[in-house]
């Protein structure tokens, strides 16, 4: 390490409150580098009765101090900054936030095609439920509008439109029509709008909206027709939420001046994480983060640098788990378990579920629901997230996921599955990912914490994940092509450092996992039959140096998109030997 | 470390208090102390149907800027139907241009040439609920009322309220509501069972008219029916084959006869708003407690199984584990034993997290 990396003696804390739990990280100079030193976790009290998120925030620092046996906060509870000379306290804290009540929005554009659709991409990126949406293209009438304002009663107003320096009459009627409704929204509740629109617009915009709602101005999205650029607009939006929850959370205030006036959004850190990996060698091809949490879900695709995030407010495995069924037939979710279950049934574990979003699965029958549930609200929000990535993302089919280098799946219920396999079942099976690509979990959240520390230390967010914080589940070789069941579709040798050897073919319709050790290095030369895709085009192969993770090398033939067999019964057989080879069984 | 699970209260006699709110700001009509009945309006306010914009300027061949002083009724004025908000003399006086308002209602602004008429056909009036003394009055927006009684907090809700005389049907806490328990003479009445699974028997339920509905557990299916009624329906343990637990169907069985208020609100887990039922009961000499809440999980303690094969079952603790053990879904979580009623004689290992607290 050269002078200019060593760390200063910055000991971290990152905080995260999520919608069930909030966690708390712990980030420290060990051997001159930055390592992910210890966790603890809590539940989240920004809820009644506490209306008090440094409750939650005590219990999860007490379980850190426990776990490490770093002493973080003085004897009233009060968090030690910076460090003290003997080692307690910590020097900076970060956090990163997705809890709190449903943020209602609306959005206003002048274009459904042009502002509309820019507005909705960044407001998509965020916590936001869109509840309506305004433009020249609506066929409402000036009143009908007042009362779809009134009726959303929004907490966040995003409007965009017009060039910078181009005409401005059409928008500034809509945002009339905003202002007369939100005037007659009960007293109280005063919505914070976000401008990112017209330049020239932003002192009338003020005039505007200024008595009945906060205006915050943001480059604008189209400064001209040939460059639409959301990344200011964004990043905005992010500080404007955060404002919004400080107002909203009970406590966020102090958290926010100890974290220098910054809360991140949750998805943001961790779009901000995904897309610096997706310019380091291991991000090649792209890299994908899905994130499942109780209340919301969100997914962050980056290539190169390019991050496409979208969040699905309102769908969860948690309290939103209901809001699945609204989203899905309940035959697409069963269709994941290895036992026969009635439709009613079903919706009774995900109704339950969403009552009760807390509580865990202590039989096996009811992991493979809340595992089944998890894969369905993934796809549900892959489907809502793919619309925005670029077109031109390499892929082996426009209707398929595009190759990613990298998968990382977060949350609760991928990083605590009881076995590494059962999570990695699950991004396959949700993700259904073509070529060759490397499956990590994060179920403490690393990903946001990084993301947050990279704004005020990006040598510790480089160095912790040199470290391999993550669990790496392993490599996943998933053939694109169609077969019949049971032929060939390739062959596949692996050679570990050190000689030993082991050859397979695997056969179309079917997963297998070549075990090597976590750490462990080996050459993978993978071999498809004529009509099939790896990555390297139809039928050519690939040799490549991997190193072995939680499961293994697992060989993904069971074509793309993955096909069902009619019969209940075989499709049952068939999903308990998935989840047999994968070792979650 | 003390686990802090989540309190259901299922209490036999409690001393409550509940705010009343009105959606928008309005005049409340109580006094601080006074004592109040369940059928009270204690607010009003006018909520508007939906708003008219008229386009003043145009009606009166003027431009925007121009019509301020040609408006003859001013922001929060009552309006009537075809009655004028805006008139002008053309020149010589010889002809009379009049903007009207399109609805009975209320000018709420009038600005840039046009005017908003919000359409009210009548007044929104807000009721006690419960009988009880009015303890703190929310300036324009509500009270807060106090009362003793019986509590019973649910899961689920479909937003509506109402009082009632409770009646209990079945003779069970698992006890299906079939056809051959519905009669006319539940009308008006708040009924309560301990299940509900088929489409048909609600369809009869409604065509009395009963003034709510309790269930202990009910059928999945049947959610967009039940979301759709025009009475409130509590469900109280969960979806699917639940009935009510014991100290539920105890609670409804010694208040059954009783008036009482069904508030099936939608729950709201950030503002703590969950569907219940109150049965106003007489206040002994002695006021009784409020319901506890935010309670750690302890030995003694009674608690109710959320989740998996003894879901819905209520028991006490026996012990709580501190250190995380493995169950059988391959999670390692801390559980808790509990004596379950009808469970083996040693108690049951039940993951904490799936533990609630019956209060």
């Amino acid at each position: 390490m050269t002078n200019a990396d060593a760390p200063s003696a910055d000991t971290i804390l990152a905080v995260d409150f999520g919608t069930a739990t909030t966690r708390v990280l712990l980030f420290d100079v060990v051997a001159d580098v930055y390592r992910f030193v210890g966790y603890g976790e809590a539940p989240t009290t920004v809820d009644a009765p506490y209306h008090e998120a440094s409750e939650g925030l005590r219990h999860a620092l007490a379980e850190l101090e426990a776990v490490t046996g770093r002493v973080v906060v003085d004897d009233n509870a009060r968090l030690l900054m910076p460090a003290a000379p003997d080692g307690r306290g910590v020097d900076s804290f970060v956090v990163t936030a997705s809890a709190g009540p449903t943020v209602r929005g609306i959005l206003v554009g002048l274009l459904p095609d042009v502002s509309l659709d820019g507005v909705r991409q960044i407001a998509g990126s965020s916590y936001i439920a869109i509840r309506d949406t305004f433009s020249l293209g609506d066929t409402r009438g000036q009143d009908q509008q007042i009362d779809a304002v009134i009726a959303a009663h929004p907490d966040l107003i995003v409007i965009a439109g017009g060039t910078d320096g181009g005409a401005s009459d059409a928008l500034l009627k809509l945002i009339e029509t905003v202002s007369l409704a939100c005037h007659l929204l009960p007293p109280g509740n005063r919505a914070r709008a976000l401008f990112a629109g017209n330049a020239d617009l932003q002192p009338r915009m003020q005039e505007l909206l200024g008595r009945v709602a906060t205006v915050t101005g943001a480059a604008n999205v189209l400064p001209d027709l040939s460059r639409p650029q959301l990344g200011p607009a964004r990043a905005a939006l992010g500080q404007v939420y955060a404002a919004l929850r400080v107002e909203q959370l009970g406590g966020f205030s102090d958290l926010s001046q100890w974290a220098g006036g910054r809360i991140t959004p949750t998805a943001q850190a961790e779009g901000q994480y995904v897309r610096y990996l997706s310019k380091l060698p291991e991000g090649q091809r792209g890299v994908l983060s899905v994130n499942v949490g109780s209340a919301n879900t969100s997914v962050a695709a980056a290539w190169n640098g390019q991050l496409y995030l979208t969040v699905r407010p309102e769908l969860g495995v948690g309290v939103a788990a209901a809001n699945a069924l609204g989203d899905t037939p309940v035959d697409q979710i069963s269709r994941w378990l290895p036992f026969g279950i009635s439709d009613d049934d079903l919706r009774g574990f995900v109704l339950n579920k969403s009552a009760f979003p807390h509580t865990v699965p202590a039989e096996p029958e009811d992991l493979w629901l809340e595992l089944a549930l998890a894969r369905q609200v993934i796809r549900a929000a892959v489907r809502r997230a793919r619309p925005d990535w670029p077109e031109n993302a390499p892929g082996p089919r426009p209707e398929l996921l595009p190759w990613f280098s990298l998968i990382l799946g977060v949350g609760a219920v991928l990083g605590r599955a009881p076995k590494p396999g059962l999570a990695a079942l699950v991004l396959l099976d949700a993700l259904q990912p073509g070529g060759i690509t490397r499956l990590v979990a994060d179920g403490q959240h690393l990903a946001a914490a990084l993301g947050a520390v990279a704004y005020v230390n990006p040598l510790a967010t480089a160095q912790v994940h040199d470290s391999l914080a993550f669990t790496d589940l392993g490599l996943a070789v998933s053939l694109v092509g169609r077969g019949r069941a049971g032929e060939a579709a390739c062959q596949v040798k692996l050679v570990e450092d050190g000689g030993a050897e082991r050859e397979v073919e695997v056969a179309y319709g079917t997963l297998e996992v070549l075990p090597l050790p976590m750490g462990r290095s080996a050459k993978l030369s993978v071999k498809p039959r004529t009509g099939y895709n790896v990555g390297q085009g139809v039928g050519r192969g690939r040799t490549l140096t991997v190193t072995g993770g939680a499961v293994g090398v697992i060989i993904d033939a069971r074509g793309r998109p993955i096909a069902f067999p009619r019969a209940p019964e075989q499709r049952q057989e068939m999903v308990k030997q998935w989840i047999f080879k994968l070792g979650g069984g | 470390m003390a686990y802090i699970p989540p309190t259901s209260h299922v209490t036999l006699l409690a001393t409550l208090r509940r705010e009343r709110l009105l959606p928008l700001a309005g005049d409340v009509t109580v006094q601080p102390r006074q004592r109040v009945e369940a059928a009270d309006v204690v607010a009003r306010t006018f909520v508007a149907d939906r708003h008219h914009l008229v386009d003043v300027a145009r009606k009166l061949g003027l431009p925007d800027d121009k019509t301020d002083s040609t408006m003859v009724k001013k922001d929060g004025d009552a309006v009537k139907v075809g009655e004028p908000i805006a008139v002008r003399k053309t020149a010589l006086g010889l002809r009379k241009l009049t903007a009207r308002s399109p609805a009975d209602g209320k000018l709420v602004a009038a600005a840039g040439g046009k005017a908003l008429v919000a359409a009210i056909s009548k007044a929104f009036e807000l009721r006690a609920g419960i009988p009880g003394q009015v303890v703190t009055i929310l300036q324009s927006r509500g009270v807060v009322i106090e009362t003793t009684g019986a509590l019973l907090e649910g899961v689920w809700g479909n937003g509506r309220e109402d009082s009632a005389p409770l009646r209990l049907l079945g003779e069970s806490p698992v006890a299906q509501l079939t056809a051959a328990l519905v009669e006319m003479g539940m009308r008006g009445a708040l009924l309560a069972c301990g299940q509900l699974a088929d489409a048909a028997v609600l369809k009869q339920v409604a065509e009395v008219h009963p003034r709510g509905l309790i269930l202990g557990g009910l059928a999945p299916g049947l959610l967009a029916q039940v979301q759709a009624l025009g009475f409130p329906v509590l469900v109280v343990e969960g979806f699917g084959q639940r009935g009510f637990s014991a100290p539920a169907y105890a609670l409804l069985k010694s208040n059954a006869g009783r008036e009482a208020w069904l508030n099936a609100v939608v729950r709201d887990r950030f503002t703590g708003h969950r569907p219940e039922l109150i049965v106003p009961l007489p206040s002994p000499s002695t006021p009784p407690l409020a319901p506890v809440e935010g309670e750690a999980l302890a030995i003694g303690k009674r608690v109710r199984v959320l989740r998996g094969r003894d879901a819905g079952k209520v028991g006490t603790a026996l012990d709580v584990n501190e250190t995380p053990v493995l169950v059988a879904s391959g999670l390692r979580v801390r559980v808790a034993r509990v004596m379950l009623e009808g469970g083996p004689a040693g108690g049951t290992d039940v993951p904490v997290a799936n533990i609630e607290l019956l209060e």
